[in-house]
């Protein structure tokens, strides 16, 4: 027994002893994130996950981007300027002559081509996003041209993604990569660029340990603004609790998982700042165009009046974010702001009902999936708009349904009123379509079809898809938008927001849609 | 017996379970109704009919199952495991570049657990129905139904967070670099370069969860200890050795504990091969990256090449665990030496 005792003597005092040794200050600028590492792979052309994309945002750079804070633009980024043909299917940008690898190299119309022909041949996952491409052609050392199958207005945006990163020809060809078509077969380059980077950047990839962490030191020839920190320290953690203490704990500066109610027990610690931004996610109410499904819900009117009874600034008391008029996510470019968003006038919504025959009022049916996303509970939003609905007559009964059965009923567009949620799959306006006849939400689940909508937004529709002219574009899709506040048969009232939290010291946080979070922008109070 | 023929009796037992390991493991694998191509390929690549065939061909998955089971086990035999579909590395580099990490933290668990739970036994055993016994039952209880993944929590909490005695999730602190690979266990590694900070940034890192698993361990050794004891206790031979005159101490260290110890190896065992083929919950809650959450990873992903590999380096534990334990009782019950 006494020996025992002086062994957990022994143990206590190592314990005790260890907790004295802190980790030690060092001179170099680290930062250090707290991330649920799902990388596949970090070589553009294999990887295709959202840790792939935080670090490949900064260990690359592609020919356009977006703005710091959202989708609302394309800026330039290798590529200074583009010109785009008349048939809107060929691309051609000029390169920035100032831009540079982390090596030195210039960065030539052959790494362009190489890169993305690489992206296509080595069927990766996410070559998919190079299928439209028919042809990559360099002109001269800083003119290169891309022809894809038709006109795509969207292809400016799909080139911010990190696969479309523009690497160094020479390098990844001297470590096995090919370009070649059978690139599927032949391409090595993986391993090599799973840890190494071979980009033009801020940050260079020195050491890739699979779910341990990613180390990126900053890029000395960088062509841009430099960024703060010398190094950046990606430390996979994968449950979200842990990331919370290292956070308390001041081990890590800042965790990309936290869920809603970690976040708000972090509230009150001056240590910690909390970010609140706009998610990408809208949730709306959906009316039925098929009568027999909807009865008086599938009128226009009765949908207009339904648009004015709901309490916008209620759900943005509960969830925060905006209260968009459109169904359009207001990052997008083009999309209405919010002085465009619907406000509610119950006398409107009254006078509306009344003029489409239901002064008495009317009974509704409201399906949704028993379901939390980001945070925000379904039930809680149906019920609310059940009060909302109240006040102007209209008698909503409830009706949560498990996720995959009300999921497949929405899909095939046998709902009757619904409640749901979208997420933009690709940011761009051309995105929007899907709520207009011809598109995934309108047709395919809410049975609106072309006939249905008067010949000028049939043309504005197809003007949509083919116009790739910015000024062009904003017309029409302001035009779109126009028409689907007035007339459409959804009814988004919330785009909540999105929280993430990091040590009160750190700066410059920001949420994109896009890379979800950029470490070049970060910076440290001193 | 002699030790010898004893040896060569268990390794011939061992040695048929592994071939047929591969076997079950691969049909299980196969049988699950789902598609790895699914799990690894992103949903719009799936309507990719061009991209689709391309991953079965790469990953062998157009072949029949047979066909497929017999390239494995042809490739096995030359030493190559095959390649993880998730991570897109050859397995066996895998798992030794996480197995270090679990053994690492497997065995200090062990120690530990054992440590404590055989003492907590002895004092149950010993002091039976005394206010020292029921202490040390509830004990027992406690680590025994406490899920392990909220004793790893409350334990990063109270010990990390609030009174910072230990150091927190992970092997090393984030600033803190690896020192160079030689065994890929961290404390040692550290030792053989002479790096003091290192090896003390270990330790203070394996605390918790090795704390954890021997908290949840100690529970069955301490209850297996204490009955197997009190078992042991009872018979003719003990109160013959007390009736002689022997002090109890002695009675209990030289009589009693040698003869109670051969359940609580097995259970010692038993553990130490489950704690190797990891422990998902406190790999993953302190970031411990090591086999339990590879396999975690490799099942949920539907990664064939890795789910085969992880269920071969499983059965090659078990096997040697168990093989381990034999040999232990050769030396512990002094009968197997005689039969």
């Amino acid at each position: 027994m006494n020996r025992f005792q002086r062994g957990l003597g022994w143990i206590a005092a190592l314990v005790l002893l260890l907790g004295v040794f802190g980790a030690a200050a060092q001179d170099e600028k680290a930062l250090v994130i707290g991330h649920s590492e799902t990388t596949d792979s970090l070589d553009p052309s294999n990887g295709f996950t959202h840790s792939t994309s935080i670090v490949n945002h900064v260990t690359y750079d592609r020919l356009v981007t977006f703005p710091d804070e959202d989708a609302s633009e394309i800026l330039p980024s290798l590529a200074s300027s583009w010109e785009i043909s008349d048939d809107g299917a060929t691309y051609t940008f000029t390169l920035d002559e100032n831009a540079v690898f982390s090596n030195g190299d210039d960065v030539t119309s052959d790494d362009v081509v190489f890169s993305i022909q690489r992206l296509q041949n080595v069927k990766g996952n996410p070559s998919f996003l190079a299928n439209h491409i028919v042809e990559v052609m360099a002109h001269d050392d800083d003119t290169v041209s891309i022809t894809l199958e038709n006109a795509r207005p969207s292809f400016l945006s799909e080139l911010t993604s990190y696969a479309f990163s523009i690497t160094n020809a020479d390098v990844v060809r001297a470590n096995g990569g090919t370009d070649a078509m059978d690139a599927a077969e032949t391409d090595t380059a993986e391993d090599y660029l799973n840890s190494n980077s071979a980009g033009s950047g801020p940050y260079i990839l020195v050491a890739w340990e699979r779910e341990v962490r990613v180390d990126l030191v900053r890029n000395d020839n960088y062509w841009g603004e430099q960024p703060y920190f010398d190094r950046v320290i990606i430390q996979n953690m994968p449950e979200a609790a842990t990331q919370k203490v290292a956070l308390e704990s001041g081990n890590i500066d800042l965790a990309t998982d936290l869920s809603v109610d970690q976040i708000a027990g972090l509230e009150g610690n001056d240590d910690i700042e909390i970010y609140r931004g706009i998610s990408a996610v809208t949730h709306f109410v959906i009316m039925n165009q098929d009568e027999s499904l909807s009865g008086p819900f599938a009128n226009p009117t009765v949908q207009l009046a339904v648009r004015y009874a709901l309490d916008y600034e209620g759900y943005k008391t509960l969830w925060g974010g905006v209260t968009p008029g459109s169904n359009m996510w207001t990052g997008l470019y083009s999309a209405f702001g919010e002085d465009r968003a619907f406000s509610r006038d119950l006398d409107k919504a009254r006078e509306l009902l009344a003029e489409a025959g239901y002064a008495d009022g009317l009974d509704l049916t409201l399906e949704y999936p028993d379901f939390t996303f980001g945070g925000v509970n379904f039930n809680a939003n149906a019920q609310k708009i059940q009060a909302d609905l109240a006040e102007v007559g209209i008698n909503v009964t409830l009706a949560p349904g498990a996720m995959q059965i009300a999921l497949e009923k929405y899909r095939n567009g046998e709902h009757g009123v619904g409640y749901w949620l979208w997420g933009p799959d690709l940011l761009d306006p051309l995105d929007f379509l899907s709520f207009l006849p011809g598109g995934k939400v309108a047709t395919e689940r809410n049975n609106w079809q072309l006939e249905d909508v008067p010949p000028e937004i049939q043309d504005l529709i197809a003007a949509a898809k083919t116009t790739s002219d910015a000024e062009a574009r904003l017309e029409i899709f302001a035009a779109l938008q126009e028409f689907n506040q007035q007339s459409g048969p959804f009814a988004p009232f919330n785009v909540p927001e999105m929280q993430t939290a990091y040590l009160a010291d750190i700066e410059g946080y920001i949420f994109h849609p896009q890379w979800t979070l950029d470490v070049s922008i970060l910076s440290r109070a001193e | 017996m002699n030790f010898f023929r004893y040896f060569l009796r268990r390794a011939l037992f061992a040695i048929p379970l592994l071939p047929g390991i591969t076997v079950v493991a691969f049909l299980l694998a196969h049988a699950v109704p789902a598609d790895p191509t699914s799990a690894h390929l992103p949903p719009n690549a799936l309507n990719n009919k061009e991209m689709v065939e391309a991953f079965h061909k790469k990953w062998g998955l157009d072949k029949p199952v047979h066909e497929q089971y017999f390239t494995y086990l042809g490739n096995l035999l030359r030493g190559d495991m095959g390649v993880s579909i998730r991570t897109r590395k050859p397995v066996a580099e895998d798992i030794s570049r996480l197995l270090p990490a679990t053994i690492e933290l497997a065995t200090l668990g062990i120690l530990f657990g054992t440590a404590l739970g055989v003492s907590l036994g002895l004092i149950s055993a010993v002091w039976k129905d005394s206010l020292l016994d029921y202490a040390a039952r509830v004990a027992a209880l406690i680590g025994l139904s406490f899920p392990v993944f909220l004793l790893a929590l409350i334990g990063l909490e109270l010990l990390h967070v609030q009174w910072g005695l230990v150091a927190g999730p992970g092997r090393l602190d984030v600033r803190m670099f690896p020192p160079p690979t030689v065994t890929g266990l961290f404390t040692v590694d550290a030792l053989l370069d002479g790096d003091w900070k290192s090896f003390r940034n270990a330790v203070s890192h394996l605390m918790l969860p090795a704390m954890a698993l021997a908290l949840y361990i100690s529970g069955i050794i301490s209850r297996i200890t204490r009955s197997s004891l009190l078992e042991v206790l009872n018979q003719d031979y003990i109160r013959t050795a007390r009736a002689k005159g022997f002090r109890e101490r002695y009675v209990i260290r030289f009589h009693s504990l040698r003869n109670a110890l051969i359940p609580v190896v097995t259970v010692i065992g038993l553990s130490y091969g489950n704690f190797l083929v990891g422990s998902i919950l406190i790999e993953s809650i302190l970031a411990w990256p090591g086999i339990g959450r590879y396999m975690f990873l490799a099942s949920t992903s539907q990664d064939l090449p890795a789910i085969m590999g992880v269920c071969l380096l499983i059965g090659f534990i078990s096997v040697g665990v168990n093989f381990v334990v034999d040999i232990l009782y050769y030396f512990i019950d002094p009968r197997i030496q005689v039969a």
